[in-house]
């Protein structure tokens, strides 16, 4: 940018020496004269670049002097923030965003890449992390007052400034620190504070937002959560499957959040001035995926290297194009964010970090809990595998539940976000071809799931298995056209729960019964086929596919796996339920009219996340009839709506139930009604262990 | 008339052809590019096209104006009495080659883009840069004024 500045200013002086050199030819003066105020104009021009270029590399030295003799001194100087008309701090901005070398940010790659750099800008990667402006921040600001858990908080918009008058952050800082939860000093007791909102994470589904410390260079998360769909704020803790007793949550950016969140995220502790996280990018910028570019854009202001190498089919050496590598290699650019990853205990050079290209397991080890793990056919995981062991064990020490945070019982991931630990168990992974850029695209997809246009349909998967293409009801057992013929239905079925929502399983495998009862994760069966016991499933599956049929109990052979686990379940069961009842596959499948019932019993789950998707499945099944749930109401008001709504859907669910084809799946007595009974049967056994999912 | 004056009422009547025909064509092409912006083809309007963009906007920017330039020079020929023969011949070529070879460069180095780059065709847009400018030096160094004897 100095330089275009620098170059601009020289132009301009050197259109002026031109003018004023006419002027003087046109004029007459003698030949001497005209020779002495050329050289002038000359030695003006040159000095003038001379006196620019000497002011940029003076600005520069004196920038590191500073730096260098007080560290973090950048912190200080005060940001150009108006103190606020009702008082308050005026904040350091968002995350320091600084040059840090070799990184170049993406504004250097528009250049080259226009059409990249456009859908990149399009994906909500870029929008993952942003400094706060109108054009950034999607929740409302207007005004009002927001209370949960005992805490209150205001919230103003002031011209283009965000504001909240919250605890103060750094005093709440200080409590966390000496062990003391932030939420259990009473609201009036505790000092407050107007921060500006500084920062926001997210933008597709949901929003959070960021206040600065005063302090030092952390930012503090305020705890709120703003829903798209919704338009509506919520506690951040309810967004989540945490236990519904759970303390509020207090997040730091830098603790986690800059490792993906950022390009080349840095945090640094100095003994005198604190964190002092920083990032060469916010968000999730082009040099993410393609690592630092540096080099390569200071080696193609050569165009005839440009040219060379537009021309040839050989990769650039100066930077890392994903889809060049090989599928490991590929998939592992992603995976080092939407994947679990433990620091492998090895010392680490100075400012060493995974870059794309890199091989993920020189610096970490990959969560695996699946039984496939020690049999990888990978040596170096074979290798780590005992190291991967200890630290579980380790970490376990501190939190027994680190592995049911995260993966079902058989090492399947359970968690958002997380989609590469699930695709390297998947066969079709061992087998080498399949990488995430198998389906999904970057730069030529839709940003809601980037998956690559022509990779939406069954054409994702028949790009290797093309033999099931010719004849799909032989293999699916279903008519081509329905959804039970579609391959993401039956071996990737949604079985993750995030972001308030079920999400496809990126471990490719096929449904099978004895995992089910094993694991307590519903089958792809019986996630379309709601109304179906898993004995129906299990009977279909050994038909069909010849799998030996488990020893089933009495409610898992009878009961409707919609029912069992809408009543029986744990929180993610009872979740995943209640989302696929909204599921227009589901709907069809299973028919939706005994549905409302269930759902209007999961109004008064005690899990927020649970209630939040129930009410939005009965809000979708009843759109003729007024719904006014509000998932966040208190318990009386909740129970009230739970048993009007029971009330008002029970007799729907019996019709339905009574004609069902599978007399064993209803709960329905013999006098023809629901029996309350058995479903109090049912309910009272709900797995209510606390679940605290990591997503 | 000369031969000298025959050959330059040629020359200007060469130019005055040239340059109202490569106006018709510039203004062809923008009508054209007009299109392209009423029908959103994604061929020139796709943020993935914008360097083709860019260089069909310089080709009928330039074919326009250097249309212009050979009109005016066909215009100026009988107000240049220093041009000398040779120097007409010369900025002739120059002008009319630089006038073909500048847009012609921007037009078809747009066609086959690499991202941020244009095709090698535009190769040519230099070459005809060089030529024009060496074609309206020439005409300039001609237009000087001899001082007034008293």
């Amino acid at each position: 940018m100095l330089d275009a500045e620098f170059v601009l200013q020289v132009l301009l002086v050197t259109a002026g020496a031109g003018a004023c050199l006419a002027i003087v030819w046109k004029t007459g003066s003698g030949r001497s004269a005209r020779i002495v105020f050329a050289l002038a104009i000359a030695g003006a021009v040159l000095a003038a670049g001379i006196a620019f270029r000497a002011r940029q590399v003076e600005r520069a030295a004196s920038i590191q002097r500073l730096e260098r003799e007080i560290p973090g001194s950048e912190l200080r100087v005060p940001a150009a923030l108006p103190e606020p008309a009702g008082g308050g701090s005026a904040n350091p901005g968002a995350a320091r965003v600084d040059p840090i070398e070799p990184y170049v940010s993406s504004d250097r790659c528009l250049a080259c890449h226009p059409g990249n750099y456009a859908s990149w800008h399009e994906s909500f990667h870029r929008t993952m992390t942003q400094k706060a402006s109108p054009e950034a921040v999607l929740g409302r600001f207007e005004g009002q007052t927001l209370e949960a858990k005992g805490r209150r908080y205001r919230l103003e918009r002031r011209g283009d400034e965000y504001w909240v008058e919250m605890a103060d952050p750094d005093w709440e800082a200080d409590l966390f620190d000496r062990g003391v939860r932030p939420d259990s000093v009473p609201d009036a007791r505790t000092p407050r504070r107007w921060k500006r909102i500084v920062m926001t994470t997210g933008s597709h589904h949901m929003q959070t937002y960021w206040v600065a410390s005063d302090r030092d260079g952390r930012l503090f998360n305020f705890p709120w959560l703003w829903l798209n769909a919704d338009q509506r704020w919520i506690p951040r803790e309810d967004g989540f499957i945490r236990p519904p007793d759970g303390a509020r949550t207090f997040d730091v950016w830098h603790d986690s959040c800059i490792e993906c969140h950022a390009v080349a995220g840095e945090k640094e502790h100095r003994p005198l001035t604190g964190w002092n996280p920083r990032a060469a990018e916010l968000g999730i910028a082009c040099e993410a995926c393609h690592g630092p570019a540096e080099e390569h854009v200071r080696v193609n202001q050569d165009p005839a290297r440009r040219y060379r190498m537009r021309l040839s089919d050989a990769p650039d050496p100066t930077i890392v194009n994903p889809a060049r590598l090989d599928a490991k290699a590929s998939s592992q650019v992603c995976g080092y964010c939407h994947g679990i990853n433990l620091w492998k205990p090895i010392p680490l050079e100075a400012g060493q970090r995974f870059r794309p290209g890199d091989d993920l397991r020189e610096t970490r080890v990959i969560l695996r809990a699946s039984a496939r793990a020690p049999n990888t056919p990978d040596p170096i995981e074979r290798h780590d595998w005992p190291l991967l062991q200890n630290q579980i064990a380790r970490m376990q020490e501190s939190n027994p539940t680190l592995l049911e945070e995260r993966f079902w019982p058989d090492g399947m991931v359970r968690v958002s976000g997380r989609e590469h630990n699930g695709m390297i168990e998947s066969a079709c992974f061992e087998g080498g071809k399949l990488s995430c850029l198998s389906c999904h695209s970057m730069h030529a997809a839709e940003p809601d799931d980037q998956l690559a246009a022509d990779r939406r349909s069954d054409q994702a998967c028949l790009q290797c298995h093309e033999s099931f293409a010719k004849n799909p009801e032989a293999h699916t057992h279903h008519a081509p056209s329905s959804v039970g013929s579609r391959c993401q239905n039956c071996h990737m079925p949604h079985t993750v729960y995030g972001l308030l929502k079920s999400i496809r399983s990126h471990w490719i495998d096929s449904p099978n019964a004895q995992t089910t009862q094993t694991t307590g994760r519903s089958n792809a069966c019986n996630l379309c086929h709601l109304d179906k016991s898993l004995g129906w499933s299990a009977d279909r599956l050994a038909d069909w596919y010849g799998q030996p049929r488990p020893e089933l109990s009495a409610d898992e052979a009878k009961v409707a796996e919609g029912i069992r686990w809408s009543l029986s379940g744990d929180a993610q069961q009872r979740a995943m339920m209640a989302w696929h009842m909204g599921w227009a596959e589901s709907k069809a499948a299973a028919g939706d009219e005994w549905m409302g019932f269930f759902l209007g019993h999961l109004l008064d789950d005690p899990y927020p996340a649970v209630r939040y998707l129930a009410g939005h499945s009965l809000a979708r099944l009843s759109a003729e009839r007024p719904f006014a749930y509000d998932f966040l109401d208190e318990p009386k008001e909740r129970a009230r709506m739970r048993k009007q709504t029971m009330d008002y859907w029970r007799g729907a669910a019996e019709d339905r139930r009574r004609k069902l084809a599978d007399p064993e799946a209803r709960l329905i007595g013999a006098d023809g009604l629901l029996d309350e009974a058995e479903l109090e049967r049912l309910a009272k056994a709900r797995d209510d262990r606390p679940m605290d999912l990591r997503e | 008339m000369s031969a000298s004056d025959s050959d330059r009422e040629r020359t200007a009547a060469r130019h005055l052809a040239f340059g109202w025909w490569l106006v018709v064509a510039s203004v062809g092409l923008g009508t054209l590019l007009e299109a392209l912006h009423g029908l959103k083809l994604g061929l020139y309007l796709d943020a993935s096209n914008e360097t083709r963009r860019l260089l069909w906007t310089l080709a009928h920017a330039h074919g326009a104006l250097l249309g212009l330039v050979n009109v005016a020079f066909a215009t100026s020929l009988p107000k240049l009495p220093r041009l000398s023969e040779s120097g007409r011949t010369l900025a002739s070529r120059t002008l009319l080659a630089g006038a073909c070879l500048l847009p012609a460069g921007f037009f078809f180095g747009g066609i086959f883009v690499y991202e941020g780059d244009p095709g090698l065709a535009v190769l040519l847009s230099p070459i005809g840069a060089l030529l024009v400018l060496v074609g309206v030096v020439v005409v300039a160094l001609a237009t000087r004024v001899t001082p007034r004897a008293d």
